[in-house]
C-alpha cells in the first residue's frame, strides 16, 4: 500500500507478522527519529500551533510508525507524515465518554511576537480558524510543498477533494475579519 | 492575502519551533511503546480467559429472545474496503487493515454485526460514523462484545473520511479494548447504535439519522494461530463465568463442561 512514498506491506505478507514476534531494538528506527523528528515537529506545531501539543502528536505518531516499522518500506518519512496529520484530523472529535465534547484545543501560549509583524500574526490566527482538514491542507501544500496529488494520497482523498479544500481554505483567509482591511469608516473595503 | 504570504508565514513559523525535546523524545517514544505493549499484553490475558470461557461453555438452548436488538450478522466482505451511500471504510488505515464495517440505511438506528478479532498487536481501532440533520441532539455508541467502549457526537453532514475521523488507539479505547477479552481471529460483536445526547445510553431512533463503522486492526496470520491450545488441565480460579450469554439476538443459558487454559505468547 502506498502512502506517498512509502510502502506499507500488508501484514500477511510479512514475514514478522503474527503473535509469536518478539519485540527488539530498531535502531534505524532511533536514527529515523533523531535525523527527521524535528522537521515533523515543525509540520505538527503547525497543525496544532501549540508547542507541547505538537510534541504530543509528534509522539503519538511515531509510537504508532513504531509498530509499524518492520512493514514501511522506502523512506518512512511520508508514512509518519500521513500518520501526523490523520492523527491530528482525528482529534478534532473528542472521544465522548460522559462528558460533552470540545472541537476546541487549546490555542497557542508563550510565543512572542515582538517583531511588530501584526499581519502575520493576523493571518496565523486566521489559520487557526480554519477547519482541521483545511488546515491540513495549507501545511501540506504550502510548508511541505507536497504537489495536489501527493496530498490527496497522505490524506487519502481525491485530488478533487485537495483542490476543493485549498480554494475553501483561501476563500476563508480572504474573507476573515482579522485580514479584511478596514477603511476609515470603519468598514470593511 | 496571496498564497506567498501563507507560504512565508508558515515557513517563519515552523522556523520559530526549537526543538528542545529531541534528546528525551526517543526515550519518551520508548515509553510509549512499552505502555502499549503493556495495554496490549492485557488484552491477550484477557484472550486467555476468553478461550477458556469459549472452550468451556456449553451453550444450551432454552433461554428468552432478548428484546429489542438487531440481528447479529457477519458482515460484508470487506477485503477491498466498504463503502455505502458515499461512506467509505478503505481496506487500509494508518497501516491497519479493515476487519468489518456496517453503514446502515438512513433511519436505521442500531447495527450489530461480527469480525474477526484483531491480533493483540497493534490492537483495535474503531472508526464509527454517525451524520444527519438532528446531528446536534445524537451520539453515536459503540460496544465489542456487550461491553461498551466510546460514544462520538454525531455531524450534520457525512463525513469525507470516517476511517481517519474516528478514534485511533487513544488511551481509554485501549484501557477499555483490556477489559473486553478478545481473542484474536474469532468474532466479535460490534455493536453501534443512536443515542440522544442529552440522556443516557439508550438507543433511540431517528429517521434522518445515519450511524456506521469501520474496525481496523491486523487479522492474525495464519502462524498466528498457532498449534491447538495445550490442554494442561488446569482449572481457572476466580473466573467468573457468566451464566447466561446473549448470541444472535437470544439469550443463552451456559454450563460449564470442563475448564482449560494455556499461555499467550
Amino acid at each position: 500500500v502506498s502512502t506517498h512514498g512509502a510502502t506499507v506491506t500488508p501484514p500477511e505478507q510479512h514475514p514478522a507478522s503474527g503473535r509469536g514476534r518478539q519485540m527488539g531494538l530498531r535502531p534505524e528506527f532511533d536514527e529515523f527519529v533523531a535525523a527527521r523528528s524535528s522537521r515533523l515537529l515543525r509540520t505538527s506545531y503547525l497543525l496544532t500551533r501549540d508547542h507541547g501539543l505538537a510534541e504530543d502528536l509528534l509522539q503519538t505518531a511515531l509510537t504508532k510508525a513504531w509498530f509499524a516499522w518492520s512493514r514501511i518500506e522506502g523512506d518512512p518519512e511520508p508514512f509518519v507524515r500521513k500518520v501526523i496529520v490523520n492523527t491530528y484530523s482525528s482529534w478534532w472529535r473528542r472521544r465522548w465518554r460522559g462528558e460533552q465534547p470540545t472541537e476546541d484545543l487549546p490555542e497557542e501560549h508563550g510565543v512572542d511576537h515582538a517583531d511588530g509583524s501584526a499581519g502575520s500574526h493576523d493571518l496565523w490566527d486566521a489559520l487557526g480558524r480554519l477547519p482541521r482538514r483545511q488546515r491540513a491542507v495549507v501545511v501540506l501544500r504550502y510548508f511541505e510543498d507536497l504537489t495536489e496529488a501527493e496530498t490527496a494520497r497522505v490524506l487519502e482523498c481525491s485530488v478533487g477533494t485537495v483542490k476543493s479544500q485549498a480554494s475553501k481554505a483561501l476563500a476563508k483567509l480572504r474573507i476573515d475579519p482579522a485580514l479584511v482591511p478596514v477603511t476609515e469608516e470603519g468598514g470593511a473595503r | 492575502m496571496r498564497t506567498d504570504e501563507l507560504r512565508s508565514l508558515l515557513h517563519d513559523r515552523g522556523d520559530e519551533v526549537h526543538d528542545v525535546g529531541a534528546p528525551a523524545r526517543i526515550g519518551a517514544i520508548h515509553d510509549r511503546v512499552r505502555t502499549v505493549r503493556r495495554r496490549r499484553a492485557a488484552v491477550a490475558g484477557g484472550g486467555v480467559v476468553a478461550a477458556v470461557a469459549a472452550i468451556a461453555l456449553a451453550v444450551v438452548p432454552g433461554g428468552t429472545p432478548s428484546p429489542g436488538p438487531a440481528e447479529v450478522d457477519p458482515g460484508p466482505a470487506v477485503t477491498n474496503g466498504y463503502s455505502k451511500d458515499g461512506v467509505t471504510f478503505p481496506a487500509e488505515a494508518d497501516g491497519l487493515e479493515l476487519l468489518g464495517a456496517r453503514v446502515g440505511d438512513r433511519g436505521e438506528s442500531e447495527l450489530v454485526f461480527t469480525a474477526p478479532a484483531p491480533d493483540a498487536e497493534p490492537g483495535l481501532q474503531i472508526s464509527p460514523v454517525c451524520y444527519g440533520p438532528a446531528a446536534d441532539d445524537h451520539a453515536v455508541s459503540v460496544s465489542v462484545n456487550g461491553t461498551f467502549l466510546f460514544g462520538l457526537t454525531c455531524e450534520p453532514s457525512r463525513p469525507e473520511h470516517p476511517a481517519a475521523e474516528g478514534t485511533a488507539g487513544a488511551a481509554e479505547i485501549e484501557e477499555a479494548v483490556a477489559t473486553l477479552g478478545l481473542t484474536p481471529g474469532e468474532p466479535m460483536t460490534v455493536r453501534v447504535w443512536l443515542r440522544d445526547r442529552s440522556t443516557d445510553n439508550t438507543l433511540v431512533e431517528h429517521r434522518d439519522m445515519v450511524v456506521g463503522v469501520g474496525v481496523y486492526g491486523r487479522s492474525p496470520a495464519e502462524s498466528a494461530s498457532g498449534p491447538a491450545p495445550e490442554s494442561t488441565g488446569s482449572p481457572v480460579a476466580g473466573t467468573d463465568l457468566p451464566d447466561r450469554i446473549e448470541h444472535e439476538g437470544r439469550t443463552k443459558r451456559t454450563e460449564v463442561a470442563s475448564v482449560e487454559y494455556y499461555p499467550v505468547d
